[in-house]
C-alpha cells in the first residue's frame, strides 16, 4: 500500500495551487478555471465511486467548486492543501447527498460504466466484469470504510493525507482500511460465486 | 483476483470524464458570484441601501411635518399679533385647535391621548398664546407603529366645551 505521495496525491502540485488560489481569490477567472481544470476529474471520480451514480457525481462536483468559489477569500493553504480541501468538501457533500437520497434508488449506476477498450475482446469483457463487480462491492461497504478504500487504495493517497481528509488519526485510517479490505474481499468473493450469492441477500448499496 | 491490484487498476483505468455541462455550470457560478462581488456599488446604490425600503413615504411624511410646523408657527404668530392688543381675550388654547392635519402615513397610526400642563405643552415647541397660564391641556398625538410620534392631531384645554371645528 502506498505510504508516499502518489501521482494523484493531494500534496503534489501544492505550490502551483497556492499561487492559483491567490490569483483566483483576487478575482482572476483564468486562475479559477485552471484550478477547476486540474482537480475536477479527481473530485468527480471520487464522488462517482462513493455514490455509484453519474448524476450524483456531477452534482457533487458542481457543489464542491461552487463551495470553493465562496470560500476562496477565507481559504488558507497553510491549513490544508487545495486537493485535500476539495476532497474534504467532496466527502461531506457526497455523504449529505447520499443521506438525503437514501430513499431513492438510482437508475443510472457508475458501476456499469464502460472500461477502456482492450485488444482482446474476451479480455476486455472480463476486465469490465471485474471492475463492475469491484465497484458494486465498494458501494456496498459502509461509507467510513468505502471512503478510506477509495482514497487510499483507489486514488493512491498516503495514509496521512487520507487521515487529514477524513479528520481521523492515521491509526483509524489503517484500521478502517484493514476492515474495509476484509469486507470487500468477502463481498467480491461472494458476488463472484453465484451459488454463494444466491444463498445470501446481496447488498447493492450502503448509504451509512 | 488480487484485491489491492484490482483497486489500483480501478483508479488508474477510471477515465470517466466530467460532463461539459458541469464545466459550464461551475464557470457560470463563478461569473455570477464574482461578477456580483466585483461590481463596486455606486454612491447612489450605497445611499439607497442605507435608506429604509419605504424611503419616499418617509421623506413625504417628514416634509409634511415641516410644512405643517411652519404653517402652525405662522398662524400662531398672526394670532398672537391679533390678540396682543387685548390680553384679556380668550387664549388660543381655550379653543379646540387642529394643529397638524393627518399625514398620508402608509402604515397604521395609533391615537394617543395625553394630558399635560399648558407650560409643558409649550415647552414641546407648540406655540400657544398663554404659555405661562394655568390649567391642563388634553392632547391627541398620532403615533406610528415604531412608537415615534408623527403629529399632534389636536389640543384642547381641559374643561373646554366648545363645538368641534
Amino acid at each position: 500500500m502506498p505510504t508516499a505521495p502518489a501521482p494523484g496525491s493531494a500534496e503534489g502540485p501544492a505550490d502551483a495551487d497556492v499561487e492559483l488560489v491567490r490569483r483566483a481569490a483576487a478575482g482572476d477567472r483564468g486562475a479559477f478555471a485552471a484550478i477547476y481544470e486540474r482537480h475536477r476529474t479527481v473530485v468527480y471520480r471520487f464522488a462517482r465511486l462513493m455514490s455509484g451514480s453519474d448524476a450524483t457525481a456531477e452534482d457533487v462536483t458542481q457543489e464542491v467548486f461552487v463551495t470553493l468559489i465562496h470560500t476562496l477569500p477565507t481559504y488558507e493553504p497553510r491549513r490544508a492543501g487545495l486537493l485535500t480541501y476539495l476532497y474534504g468538501v467532496a466527502r461531506n457533500v457526497t455523504r449529505n447527498r447520499l443521506r438525503r437520497d437514501r430513499r431513492f434508488v438510482a437508475l443510472d449506476t457508475a458501476a456499469a460504466a464502460s472500461s477502456p477498450p482492450a485488444d482482446d475482446p474476451h479480455d476486455a469483457a472480463a476486465r469490465a466484469q471485474e471492475r463492475t463487480l469491484l465497484r458494486r462491492a465498494i458501494l456496498s461497504l459502509p461509507s467510513r470504510y468505502r471512503e478510506a478504500i477509495i482514497l487510499s487504495d483507489v486514488h493512491g493517497l498516503a495514509y496521512a493525507e487520507a487521515a487529514r481528509i477524513l479528520h481521523v488519526p492515521v491509526g483509524t485510517v489503517r484500521s478502517r482500511l484493514s476492515r474495509g479490505r476484509q469486507m470487500l474481499a468477502m463481498r467480491v468473493g461472494a458476488a463472484a460465486t453465484p451459488a454463494h450469492a444466491s444463498a445470501r441477500p446481496r447488498i447493492e448499496r450502503c448509504v451509512v | 483476483m488480487n484485491l489491492e491490484e484490482s483497486l489500483r487498476a480501478l483508479g488508474a483505468d477510471d477515465e470517466a470524464p466530467v460532463p461539459p455541462h458541469v464545466d459550464a455550470a461551475v464557470m457560470a457560478a463563478w461569473d455570477a458570484t464574482r461578477g456580483r462581488l466585483s461590481t463596486r456599488p455606486s454612491a447612489q446604490r450605497l445611499l439607497m441601501r442605507r435608506l429604509p425600503a419605504r424611503w419616499p413615504l418617509w421623506v413625504a411624511a417628514c416634509a409634511a411635518v415641516v410644512v405643517a410646523a411652519v404653517v402652525v408657527a405662522s398662524r400662531a404668530t398672526r394670532n398672537e399679533a391679533a390678540s396682543s392688543p387685548s390680553l384679556s381675550s380668550p387664549s388660543l388654547m381655550e379653543q379646540e385647535l387642529v394643529l397638524v392635519p393627518e399625514l398620508a402615513e402608509p402604515g397604521p397610526l395609533m391615537l394617543m391621548r395625553v394630558r399635560m400642563t399648558r407650560r409643558e405643552f409649550s415647552r414641546l415647541g407648540v406655540p400657544i398664546t398663554n404659555p405661562q397660564g394655568d390649567g391642563l391641556v388634553d392632547v391627541e398625538v398620532l403615533v406610528g407603529e415604531d412608537g415615534v410620534a408623527r403629529s399632534i392631531r389636536r389640543a384642547v384645554a381641559v374643561g373646554w366645551t366648545g363645538p368641534n371645528p
